[in-house]
């Protein structure tokens, strides 16, 4: 069964959310609601490549928000 | 006497394999096709009787029955038709419509014996004395769907014309000798080998056909039909689609239906069955007649593309069909070697009904409707153009068996909603993305995204368990051994070592690596960490130490706390914390041991694990507090989980099984008891533990709980004195049958089996089965029952779009439960913790990889990883599917079936077995079982049998540790040169049980040992009858020496044309004659299966090694040089002869020859040859392709396209056949050869031979009008004896089919000689 994120000739979004979670997201498919693209369309590798430099902290933005007040 | 004016035609081929059909099934009505014209307005019936006495006599086929001789089978046109009109007044009952249909259906569900009754028959029904329906219904033998259409439409005319009295125009109906004529000058034609070479190619590397129901259909006696209809509007937006893609509207449904199916789980690459006219040329098209056809559609349906674009590819793809539309599909089966199997080749069909509307009878206007149109095996979608500016009708026929009424309905509504969605859908929106469900389907599939989610706990692990603490502090809380800790001692010990871990630098968000054995300090370890406000990545001592390596590398631990004598490196540079160092432990006693108070989040992280993958390196999932704390919130509605529960740690805790087991005890007061690692490893001692334990939860794996039900099994005392209220299943697929036996002995008030489906990335759990003794003897599989309240389960397919019940796709899981990601792996974590398109805004959800199916009863059922779709040599195979079977051959307890490519690029199926306790297993009888149940392909290579199957230290299967098996690898080498010694290596592997041995192997280095070398003597003796010592064996021990050893004298050349293929023996040899394309290596397969005492010679063509040699003119030249030939090893009769396909005309004409000389043959062996028939014109591609076909190997391995003598003989020399040494010119002398025979054949005229024939029949393909063996009467004075064979002519020189013939042949031999002398060796084998 071939899964539309496994697809390496795909067209692909990179999606973030407010927690700035960072999501890989096939370009024919509609973006939920919530979510913002910040790149692409692209390749896959080339989204990833995106995602791999700008995810650096990988935890949700509440809690880092959260431990630095603490 | 038979009217003069009569005409006898053969059958066309589609009428032949519809013969062949209803005589196999002679009670089915379902090739009756039947149909109706509802005229409105005063008709005049005699009118329209006359008219149809005028189209009866126009048409040949009308006028068509059918009759048998010796010959076979023949239509005879009358030139009287005898078709009858009937005529019913059913206006005046009730219901006259009702009664009109009932009569209608009566008819045409009457089976039709096609000797005997009257083929066609015309009804005139009054249903008011202004309505009339003319009913049709005829056998599909006669007339096929297309001509329906023209006689109807002549009818029409002719009737419109004697109304108005003006003249009747001219009938441009051909007679029916031209389209039979036509049809067998196709089959003859170059077209017919393209056609052939085109389907063969397009289909070499077919998917599995697309189906909406699991079940394999059979053909039914009558179908289910239900019909709706698409609104003038939709239809309109359709053919605009069409008009834009510049398609007409037949692609358009078509395209449809195959988005259809692609979303319903049928994968991308789909067959659908198209059915055609068959029809090329204005002759065809003119003449009513039966040659309709059924052809694959194959199409590439990928989620991401537009409708658009799939339009451009039907349409390109039809008119591919259309192109090729006279190859039967009965000959593509045949070609593909689905013949005899019930092995489909297409999925459902769409019928497209371009004809029949808009008739006028006179001024009066009729209506077509299908009764029935023909066979449906699965479903059939019809599709009716009502005209322009009229929608669409659209008839679903199912067949019964696979289609309820409501499931037809649910169908067809779906179907028109998606034709209704890609109506509306624009040029550029992507397939995948358009809804298929139906509004109550996606109510029911999909929580509301809106509905609130579960309040996020706000509190942690460590909080729940200190207020625990406080209130159970003199409860026990864990256990090891002889020693245990109260609540009040745990949390005071694990106080100190928090603060000691502070001391350090320790904080929120830190890593701390545990490495510690299976004990109190484990649990006090796990919990310092967390009230450090810190995380902790749990390493088994039991881990191998470069997965050890890997951890610390990834993880980066700020710490790492264990034990003197962990066993494990710990990483360089990284402060240690030695629990046993007696400074540590003084200063821990320092310490103080009340709450620490750090405060974390319950978003902070508590644990990472590490998870393998099938592929890529370990990753590290990243669990926060909060998602544990709510896996036991949501799930206590099912639990109740209390302090009087006893749980065991039985799981490494760095496995997440173990993480339900220590906060199930320690967040509700219960009791945990430490499984120490030997005990967790042997089943015996571990069900003691639960006894004396007094267990109450009890977590396993399947694997390991299978092993514990087999210890119960074998003490059902101390299995009589558990105390267990659950068992919980995780960690692995479950197989719910095989808890049958466990309900045997505990019974349904036992403990509760509860699966539970789960994965690390969604905190240990997902869904939750309760179990019962019906489930598990339900044959259902492995049920995972419904999601946890706070996690949403999506079953999606490639589009992302959830699928309806029943249909398999990859789960998603949302909600509470979602872990953080991958630690430090952003790509991997954006890849598979995803965007949720159903949840809150803003939300994600973990792609798990897991395939599974909604039950009606909205259950999940776990069906296999995305990936254990394998695929091997192009097939798609699901692993399930042969574990299953093999589960099911006596003796076998567990059966797993894994892909090895232990050299690359040679991928294969092997078998691992673990036989029921006290029984064994053999892997021939595993084969044996696997050949009899599962197609070919799906059969493994290799079948290895353990003692049990290794387990990892989470107790799940360990694939990566299954033994490569150990059949003895052949170093390869050359090929054998000579059928001999391709013989001598058959049978080296024989006895090795070697897949294959090269010609140049060593018997003692493949393992042969003196026990295996006797064996093998004996087999060489049965075999050439040759008696070869131990010592010979050590002089020359492999194949090509011991072929020298075995005839120093008389080994001959191989391509002479007396070929010694067993030269010693004290009977008369047996004389094998080749077929057409003049070599009889083919029977070297034959001589093992004939007592050892018969030589056995082959004879070959002249002309296969000097292309000079001049080749015979007559099958009688043939005959008389082969005769001498087989006089100088054999002067005196009688004489045995034996000959395959051509080979067997000539064998006939050598024994006529010797006959002639005075001598006797008193064993004329045919192998399903017949005199008097043409052979087809052959090409290169033919010859390369039966090589193939001698050795057993599928051609589609190899692909499409055209053979090449390279690929060819690459898979010949891994095959290890001899015939891997022809060389080019050798194959173009064996194409010179055959077409030289076939000529010689097809114009021979038999001698008449005297004695008797045995007559070997291969049943499978003799669909037709194939000759019988009655044929031979003219040319044998003695008796036909026929013997039957369940293959195809084609395949009779394959290994399997050859022994039968083997032994055939050696009955015979016995019943004229009496039993050999070693009648037990040979025969037997």
């Amino acid at each position: 069964m071939s899964n539309p994120f496994e697809n390496a000739e795909g067209r692909f979004f990179v999606l973030v959310n407010e927690e700035r979670q960072y999501s890989l997201w096939p370009a024919f498919a509609e973006v939920p609601a919530g979510w913002t693209v910040v790149h692409g369309e692209d390749t896959r590798d080339a989204c990833l490549e995106h995602i791999n430099q700008n995810w650096t902290d990988m935890r949700p933005k509440s809690l880092v928000e959260a431990m630095s007040a603490a | 006497m038979p009217d003069a004016r009569t005409t006898r035609l053969p059958l066309t081929a589609a009428q032949s394999g519809m013969w062949y059909a209803q005589r196999l099934d002679p009670d089915n009505p379902i090739y009756n096709g039947a149909q109706y014209l509802e005229i409105q307005g005063l008709l005049d019936p005699d009118l329209l009787e006359e008219a149809l006495r005028r189209v009866v006599r126009e048409t040949d086929a009308l006028r068509t029955r059918f009759v048998e001789d010796a010959e076979g089978v023949w239509q005879v046109v009358d030139p009287d038709g005898t078709g009858t009109v009937r005529y019913l007044d059913v206006s005046h009952e009730d219901d006259p419509q009702a009664a009109a249909e009932a009569w209608m259906r009566a008819d045409f569900r009457r089976p039709l014996n096609l000797l005997d009754d009257e083929l066609v028959l015309f009804a005139v029904l009054e249903t008011a004395p202004d309505r009339f329906l003319w009913y049709l219904r005829c056998h599909h033998i006669v007339l096929d769907g297309f001509s329906g259409a023209l006689v109807t439409r002549r009818v029409a005319e002719v009737y419109t014309a004697l109304a108005a009295g003006t003249p009747v125009p001219a009938a441009e109906f051909a007679p029916l000798a031209e389209l039979v004529a036509a049809d067998e000058r196709y089959r003859a034609s170059e077209d017919f080998a393209k056609d052939k070479a085109h389907w063969n190619a397009l289909l070499a590397d077919r998917p599995r056909p697309p189906s909406l129901t699991a079940a394999d259909p059979t053909l039914p006696t009558r179908l289910r039909r239900g019909t709706t209809w698409l609104s003038p509007e939709s239809t309109r937006a359709l053919r605009a689609a069409g008009d834009r893609a510049g398609v007409p509207w037949p692609p358009v449904v078509t395209a449809v239906l195959a988005a259809y199916l692609q979303s319903l789980g049928g994968g991308e690459d789909i067959v659908v069955g198209l059915p055609v006219t068959g029809r090329l040329g204005k002759i065809a098209r003119a003449t009513p007649g039966m040659v309709s056809n059924v052809l694959p559609l194959r199409l590439s349906v990928r989620p991401e593309s537009t409708f658009d674009a799939l339009l451009t590819q039907v349409a390109g793809a039809m008119r591919r069909v259309l192109r090729h539309q006279r190859y039967r599909y009965e000959d593509l089966r045949r070609d593909l070697g689905l013949l005899g199997g019930d092995q489909r080749l297409v999925g459902p069909q769409i019928n497209i009904m371009m004809f029949g509307h808009g008739l006028t009878f006179g001024e009066l206007p009729a209506t077509p409707h299908t009764l029935n149109l023909g066979p449906v095996d699965d479903l059939s979608v019809v599709v009716h153009d009502l005209g322009e500016g009229q929608g669409l009708r659209i008839d679903f026929e199912g067949n019964p068996e696979l289609y309820g009424e409501d499931d037809l309905a649910l169908h067809q509504r779906r179907f028109v909603r998606l034709m209704e969605s890609l109506a509306d859908a624009g040029p550029d929106r992507a397939l995948g993305t358009v809804d298929i469900l139906l509004p109550e389907e996606r109510a029911r599939l999909l929580p509301p995204g809106d509905a609130a989610p579960a309040a996020r706990p706000d509190t942690t692990l460590t909080e729940l368990f200190e207020a625990r603490a406080r209130e159970s502090a003199g409860s026990v809380a864990v256990v090891c051994g002889q020693e245990s800790l109260t609540y009040g001692e745990l949390n005071a010990r694990a106080n100190r070592l928090a603060r000691l871990l502070v001391a350090r630098g320790v904080g929120v968000e830190d890593r701390v690596g545990l490495v510690l054995p299976r004990s109190v300090d484990l649990v006090v370890g796990v919990l310092a960490v967390l009230k450090a406000g810190a995380v902790y990545v749990p390493v088994d001592p039991g881990y191998p130490a470069d997965r050890v390596a890997y951890v610390w590398e990834d993880a980066g631990p700020s710490l790492v706390v264990t034990v003197a004598g962990a066993g494990v490196g710990v990483p360089a540079g990284v402060p240690l914390v030695v629990l046993d160092d007696a400074g540590v432990t003084a200063e821990l006693a320092g310490l103080d041991g009340s709450d620490v108070g750090v405060r974390t989040s319950p978003d902070a992280a508590a644990y990472i694990i590490y998870t393998s993958g099938s592929t890529g390196r370990p990753k590290g999932v990243v669990v926060p507090h909060g998602n544990v704390v709510r896996l036991f919130e949501a799930t206590d509605r099912w639990f109740g989980f209390g302090p009087d529960d006893v749980w065991t740690l039985f799981h490494s805790f760095a496995f997440d099984f173990s993480v339900w087991e220590l906060w199930g005890a320690l967040l509700r007061g219960g009791r945990l008891v430490v499984v120490p690692f030997e005990v967790s490893r042997s089943p015996g001692e571990f069900l003691r533990l639960l006894v004396d334990e007094g267990v109450t939860v009890l977590n396993q794996t399947p694997s390991a709980f299978y092993q514990l039900m087999q210890a119960d099994r074998e003490a059902p005392d101390m299995g009589a004195r558990l105390g267990l209220r659950w068992v919980v299943f995780g960690g692995e697929a479950l197989d719910v049958w095989r808890l049958e036996e466990w309900f045997d002995r505990h019974g349904d008030s036992g403990p509760v089996p509860v699966n539970m489906y789960g994965i690390t990335e969604t905190t240990v759990h997902v869904s939750y089965a309760a179990l019962d003794s019906r489930i598990a003897t339900s044959g259902a599989g492995s049920v995972i029952g419904v999601g946890i309240p706070d996690l949403r389960v999506y079953v999606l397919d490639g589009g992302l779009r959830p699928v309806p019940a029943g249909v398999a796709g990859e789960m998603y899981v949302g909600g509470a439960g979602v872990a953080r990601g991958y630690w430090d792996r952003p790509g991997l974590t954006a890849g598979r913790f995803v965007a949720d398109p159903f949840g809150p805004a803003g939300s994600r959800m973990y792609r798990t990889g897991d395939v599974a199916r909604w039950t009606d009863q909205g259950v999940l059922e776990f069906v296999g990883r995305a990936d254990d779709q394998v695929k091997v040599r192009g097939f798609r195979i699901e692993l399930g599917e042969i574990e299953s079977v093999l589960g099911e051959c006596p003796g076998v307890g567990q059966a797993v079936v894994v892909v090895r490519e232990d050299r690359p690029g040679d991928k294969r199926l092997v078998a691992y077995v673990v036989p029921d306790a006290g029984t064994e297993v053999a892997a021939r009888d595993l084969r044996a079982h696997a050949s009899g149940m599962l197609p070919d392909h799906m059969v493994p290579s290799a079948f290895v049998v353990l003692e049990r199957l290794p387990l990892t230290v989470n107790g799940k299967l360990d694939r990566k540790a299954l033994p490569a098996p150990e059949s003895p690898v052949s170093a390869g080498g050359r090929a054998p040169r000579t059928p001999r010694e391709e013989i001598l290596c058959g049978l080296f592997a024989e006895i090795l049980d070697a897949p294959r041995v090269g010609v140049e192997d060593n018997f003692f280095d493949l393992g042969g040992q003196s026990l295996l070398a006797t064996r093998l003597l004996k087999r060489i003796h049965a075999t050439f009858g040759v008696e070869l010592t131990i010592r010979s064996l050590f002089e020359a021990p492999t194949p090509a020496e011991l072929a020298v050893h075995l005839d120093d004298d008389d080994r001959g050349q191989p391509l002479d044309v007396l070929l010694p293929l067993r030269p010693h023996g004290t009977r008369p040899p047996v004389f094998c004659v080749h077929p057409a394309g003049g070599l009889s290596w083919c029977y070297s397969g034959l001589i093992k299966h004939l007592g050892q005492e018969y030589p056995v010679y082959g004879l070959q063509a002249r002309g296969l090694d000097d292309d000079g040699e001049r080749l015979p003119s007559t099958i009688a030249e043939m005959a008389d040089d082969y005769v001498r030939q087989i006089r100088t090893v054999q002067p005196t009769g009688p004489y045995r002869l034996v000959g395959y396909s051509a080979g067997g005309v000539i064998a006939h004409a050598m024994a006529a020859r010797l006959e002639a000389l005075g001598e006797e043959t008193d064993l004329l062996g045919v192998l399903d040859t017949y005199p008097n028939q043409k052979m087809p014109p052959i090409d290169e591609q033919d010859v390369l392709a039966d090589l193939l076909r001698w050795v057993g190997y599928d051609r589609r391995y190899l692909g499409g396209g055209p053979l090449t003598h390279e690929r060819v003989t690459e898979v010949l020399q891994r095959l290890g056949s001899a015939m891997a040494t022809l060389e080019g010119r050798h194959i173009e002398a064996i194409t010179r050869i055959y077409a030289n025979n076939s000529e010689l054949f097809n114009t021979h005229q038999a001698d008449k031979f005297s004695g008797d024939i045995l007559l070997v029949v291969a049943t499978l393909d003799k669909i037709d009008i194939s000759p019988t063996p009655a044929t031979w009467g003219p040319y044998v004075g003695g008796r036909i004896e026929t013997r039957e064979v369940d293959r195809q002519h084609t395949d009779l020189m394959k290994p399997g089919p050859l022994a039968e013939i083997g032994r055939i042949l050696a009955a015979k031999l016995e019943e004229m000689d009496g039993p050999g002398p070693d009648a037990h060796g040979a025969a037997a084998q």
